[in-house]
């Protein structure tokens, strides 16, 4: 099985020998084998041999052709010490990464430009990294701590019994604090200082390209006077074998000078200390061990010379011959006196905060000794100006020492050295330097020695920096307009920034009025503040009429009459109100009145009576012929007294039929009681009670429906009295009835329907067989009819009509309906006459004012 | 109060109803009408001293129309008074009857004549419409086939057209009415058992 090669792909064997599967056509083996031999990865532990990558460079892009190039050239040139110790200990990386090998050299010399300085690299618990040599210039220290604390940590180095080497070394450590563009500022020093190792000067090298503008031009603007000063003191720096031919050849050229030609070449050292940023004291207290011993400062009050050889002598040994012509005047001059009272108090109280400058420790907890040193007594800063040479009170930042009487108090974030501002100073430096200003116009950037400290510290621009060329402006100005500014209100960095303590405000438009506050003190033409802007005169009132033509008015008003008829309700289509006729009305009375009234009086008998008999009003005269003599008939009057004309009229025919009836009248309308005795009134055969009994009324019968059953169920018990409140049930009519079964018929003398409809359904159960009877008026006779059709009712007699059939059937000689049927027949007539022909008239005139109402559309 | 209410009208109902069912609910149901039966002749006494009121109230006030009120309420004095000393029966009433009330109704009843009949005849000019016209037509052809002509009934339409139209179309529309009230007092019966209507109040 091992003779197989199992495919990766379908996992089937194939043969050893066969380089696709016979299955799926995948390859079996892969070409790319295992790194073997010199191909082998590099394990952990073994170093890398070196390869020969020759081959490779022309497959190297230009820039890093370029950047190889240059790397072999730097390394082959300058084989520092350091380097070749750096190469070796990375040696097994840079190899590992050849065709990058020759960038290593850049990487670390970049690298080590780049450091993270000791103070920043403590703050943030970083591991210092081991500093570069002692070659940079320990000139800058100052200036980049700019802290009392320096020239204490400064004076223990001086005090104590350590080599040159370990004076260097804090330097140089302090030297990795400065930043890029400020060591590249520093790079041009040590052409000033002849003690610095030729070696040490590519080091300083930076790229211009990093330069800032502002740096570039003050090295343009000082090489001149540097190569005055390098031919003026090349006698100065023979002594030093290290030193270049330009400083070798500088002795020659020394002897040659006058002391007029060393006064000058002083002065211009003198004023060349703003563009290396570091005084000359501090030249003397920071630089090496050499300085401090041979450094003695001379005080500007009494030569100005010695403002210049304090800070050029590196030792005793190397000091220029010119510079051996004052040793009485160092003599004079212990060493302490050098370093001021005030500066070994504080370096005793501030050693472990010596590597953080004050105003950098201001922010933190620790740093607050430091934030306590402004608070001392001017009187016992006052005693600490014995001690100090003048040359250093016109160069020492802390002018808050030498002079406080401007200094404002109270502000305790704010360093000491930034506290007193420039202004404060050139009185004094401008004093020491008077007489050289008025020989000398170059030496008028010494005046800004002091302020160019602060400005490169806080990145000044060039154009800022320019601005203090202006410094006659600035004296001008009253310092108590700078002070009016509370330091505690702005930061430091702010304080720097102000053109006020520059000394030259700045104007940016024509408008000359000084900003005398805030943050913008000394700019000129600066926009005016809120409170002092006030409305000069009163606001333009406005009228609020519109202003239209008269089209667009026109417009206006067309627009208003269309919403207004879109508003407008729309009348609604109908038809006019017709105005009353009472014309009409009383013509129509008149006619009636004037036709019938004679008719009625006269009885006339015109017309004939009706003709035929129709079925209900047939079945109702075979009941009431159907019922027995003297039987007892219960009568329900339910009609208005308004129908009794009609009522009666109907009714009577029926009534005449009766043989001797044993009437009982009942009613369920309060009115029925006397309707029943106004019927009884009548001279009908059977209602006269000659021929039988009296009627019995029983009266009014409460209760509607309800009444009407309880009647139903128990008649003695419903109406127990008559109309005159006798005893209804044991009256001669009523005797043996206790039932409305027992009744022969029941006559129901109504015009209502509903009143009918009640007593014919509230007593269907209760009547038994008893036939009932309906006599009605004509307009209830539809809705009674039903009852008629069901059975329910035996015979209905209807209206004027019925009983005129009844009566001209029943053999009578008409005495009730024929007396009215006349006056009745005209009356239909006429009324018809009327309905018809006052129709069709209304109805033409109608279409008349539809057509009218159409046209007028 | 108004559950109680409620209850009372159920209650009433049911029994009243029950008794068309069960004979033993008879008595009950009998009882409850004659109840019904003196609550609705108090509800007429109740009615006419309302009407006393409010009549009495006009007068005080000096309304306009007081007269009347005045007048109707001395006619029902008198009347009152009539009737329950003389008896309905006595001939003063029976005169107060004849000269009073029938004259007057019946004068109100020829009035509605004459208004009803003024109303036909401007109906086609308010409302030219079919069935304005067929409404004038049916009028004119019922009361000229109630009417008679001297020598008999008018042909056809006394004779065949009216008794059609009262006998067939009148009847229908009739039945139809009364099919719908009795449907319309069943739904408002079981409505009033089931407590969904409360004409006695509480809504």
């Amino acid at each position: 099985m091992t003779d197989v090669i199992k495919c990766p792909t379908c996992g089937k064997n194939n043969l050893p020998d066969q380089e696709f599967c016979q299955y799926c056509r995948s390859r079996l083996t892969p070409l790319t084998g295992a790194l073997k031999g010199a191909d082998a990865p590099i394990r952990p532990g073994q170093i890398p041999t070196k390869k020969n990558t020759a081959e490779l460079e022309p497959i190297l892009p230009q820039w890093l052709r370029d950047a190889r190039d240059s790397a072999r050239k730097t390394t082959e040139n300058e084989p520092t010490p350091q380097d070749k110790q750096k190469q070796e200990s990375f040696s097994a990386s840079t190899s590992s990464f050849d065709l990058l090998a020759g960038l290593q050299n850049q990487k670390e010399s970049s690298d080590e430009e780049n450091e993270v300085p000791d103070w920043l690299a403590n703050l943030t618990g970083d591991s210092v990294k081991p500093k570069k040599d002692e070659t940079e210039s320990s000139e800058v220290r100052w200036v980049e701590l700019g802290g009392e604390k320096d020239f204490a940590r400064d004076e223990e180095s001086q005090t104590g019994s350590a080599g040159e080497t370990a004076h260097i070394e804090p330097q140089s450590n302090e030297k990795e604090d400065l930043s890029d563009w400020f060591r590249d500022a520093s790079g041009f020093q040590p052409q000033l200082q002849p003690d610095q190792p030729a070696e040490t000067e590519n080091s300083f090298s930076p790229p211009t390209s990093d330069t800032p503008d502002w740096l570039r031009k003050m090295v343009a603007d000082s090489e001149p006077q540097n190569d005055q000063a390098q031919s003026l003191d090349s006698g100065s720096v023979s002594a030093f074998p290290d030193s270049p031919d330009w400083l070798r050849n500088m002795p020659l050229e020394s002897n040659l000078q006058s002391s007029p030609a060393k006064e000058l070449d002083n002065t211009f050292d003198a004023a060349s200390a703003p563009f290396v940023e570091e005084p000359d004291w501090l030249r003397a207290l920071g630089g090496s061990q050499d300085n401090v011993n041979a450094g003695t400062p001379v005080d500007l009050s009494q030569t100005s010379l010695g403002t210049f050889e304090a800070g050029e002598s590196s030792s005793a040994d190397k000091l220029p011959e010119w510079m051996e012509s004052f040793p009485s005047i160092e003599s004079d001059k212990p060493l302490q006196g050098t370093v001021p009272k005030w500066l070994k108090e504080e370096t005793s109280a501030t050693s472990a905060e010596a590597e953080i400058p004050v105003w950098l420790s201001s922010g933190f907890p620790a740093a607050e000794p430091a934030a306590t040193a402004p608070e001392k007594p001017i009187a016992e800063d006052s005693s600490l100006l014995g001690d100090i040479p003048n040359w250093l009170k016109a160069s020492a930042p802390q002018s808050s020492i030498f002079s406080d009487e401007q200094s404002p108090a109270g502000s305790l974030d704010t360093p000491d050295w930034l506290k007193t501002s420039s202004d404060e100073q050139q009185p004094q430096s401008r004093s020491a330097f008077s007489e050289i200003e008025s020989a000398s116009p170059a030496f008028s950037a010494d005046t800004q020695s002091s302020e160019n400290m602060d400005a490169l510290f806080t990145d000044m621009p060039d154009w800022l920096s320019k601005a203090t060329d202006n410094s006659s402006l600035l004296s001008q100005l009253p310092a108590a307009d700078v002070n009016l500014i509370e330091p505690g209100e702005l930061p430091s960095w702010v304080q720097a920034m102000r053109p006020s303590d520059s000394g030259n405000p700045l104007s940016f438009s024509s408008d000359e009025t000084l900003e005398k506050r805030g943050a913008l003190a000394g700019f000129q033409g600066v926009l005016p503040a809120v409170p002092g802007y006030a409305a000069t005169s009163k606001p333009k009132a406005y009228s609020i009429k519109l202003n239209a033509s008269q089209e667009q008015q026109t417009h206006a008003a067309y627009l208003e009459q269309i919403l207004a008829g879109e508003t407008a309700p729309l009348p609604i289509a109908s038809f006019s109100s017709l105005q009353r006729s009472r014309g009409l009305r009383w013509v129509i009375t008149f006619i009636f009145f004037v036709i019938l009234t004679p008719v009625l009086f006269l009885r006339t008998q015109f017309f004939a009576m009706p003709v035929g008999v129709p079925n209900e009003i047939g079945n109702a005269m075979r009941v009431v012929q159907a019922i027995p003599e003297g039987a007892p008939v219960l009568v329900a009057f339910d009609y208005e007294p308004a129908r009794v004309g009609e009522m009666e009229a109907a009714a009577a025919p029926i009534f005449k039929q009766l043989r001797n009836p044993n009437l009982t009248f009942i009613s369920t309308n309060e009115t029925g009681g006397l309707l029943a005795e106004h019927f009884s009134s009548i001279p009908l055969d059977g209602l006269s009670g000659e021929s039988g009994p009296q009627p019995l009324n029983l009266g009014y019968l409460p209760g509607g429906q309800m009444g009407i059953r309880a009647f139903g169920e128990n008649p003695p018990a419903a109406a127990p009295f008559d109309i005159s409140l006798s005893p209804a049930w044991a009256s001669p009519q009523l005797q043996g009835i206790t039932s409305l079964s027992q009744f022969a018929a029941l006559i129901i003398i109504s015009d209502n329907a509903n009143s009918t409809r009640a007593w014919i359904e509230q007593t269907s159960d209760t009547r038994g067989a008893i036939p009932i009877l309906v006599i009605s008026s004509a307009q209830a006779a539809p809705m009674i009819q039903p009852y008629y059709d069901s059975r329910q009712v035996s015979g209905l007699v209807t209206g004027l009509y019925g009983g005129a059939v009844v009566e001209q059937n029943n053999g009578s000689t008409g005495e009730i309906t024929r007396k009215y049927w006349d006056a009745y027949s005209i009356g239909m007539y006429l009324a018809m006459v009327f309905i018809l022909g006052g129709g069709l008239l209304n109805l033409a005139l109608g279409l008349r004012d539809r057509v009218t109402a159409r046209e007028a559309k | 109060m108004r559950v109680f209410t409620a209850v009372i009208a159920i209650a009433a109902g049911a029994l009243v109803l029950g008794g068309y069912f069960l004979p033993a609910l008879a008595p009950v149901q009998t009882l409850l009408l004659n109840w019904a039966t003196i609550l609705a002749g108090v509800a007429v006494l109740v009615g006419i001293f309302n009407l006393v009121s409010v009549h009495s109230d006009k007068i005080r006030r000096h309304e306009k129309g007081n007269a009347y009120s005045a007048l109707l309420l001395m006619a029902l004095i008198v009347t009152f008074l009539f009737a329950m000393i003389l008896r309905p029966d006595h001939i003063i009433m029976k005169i107060a009857l004849s000269g009073i009330i029938i004259p007057v109704e019946a004068a109100l009843m020829g009035l509605l004549t004459i208004s009803l009949l003024y109303a036909a005849i401007r109906l086609l000019r308010r409302r030219a419409e079919l069935m304005s016209i067929v409404f004038l037509i049916t009028a004119a052809l019922l009361i000229l086939g109630s009417a008679t002509l001297p020598f008999g009934n008018i042909p056809v339409i006394g004779t065949f057209i009216r008794p059609w139209i009262t006998q067939v179309l009148a009847l229908g529309g009739a039945r139809g009415i009364l099919i719908g009230v009795a449907l319309g007092a069943l739904t408002t019966g079981l409505r009033v058992l089931f407590g969904a209507d409360r004409p006695y109040g509480g809504n």
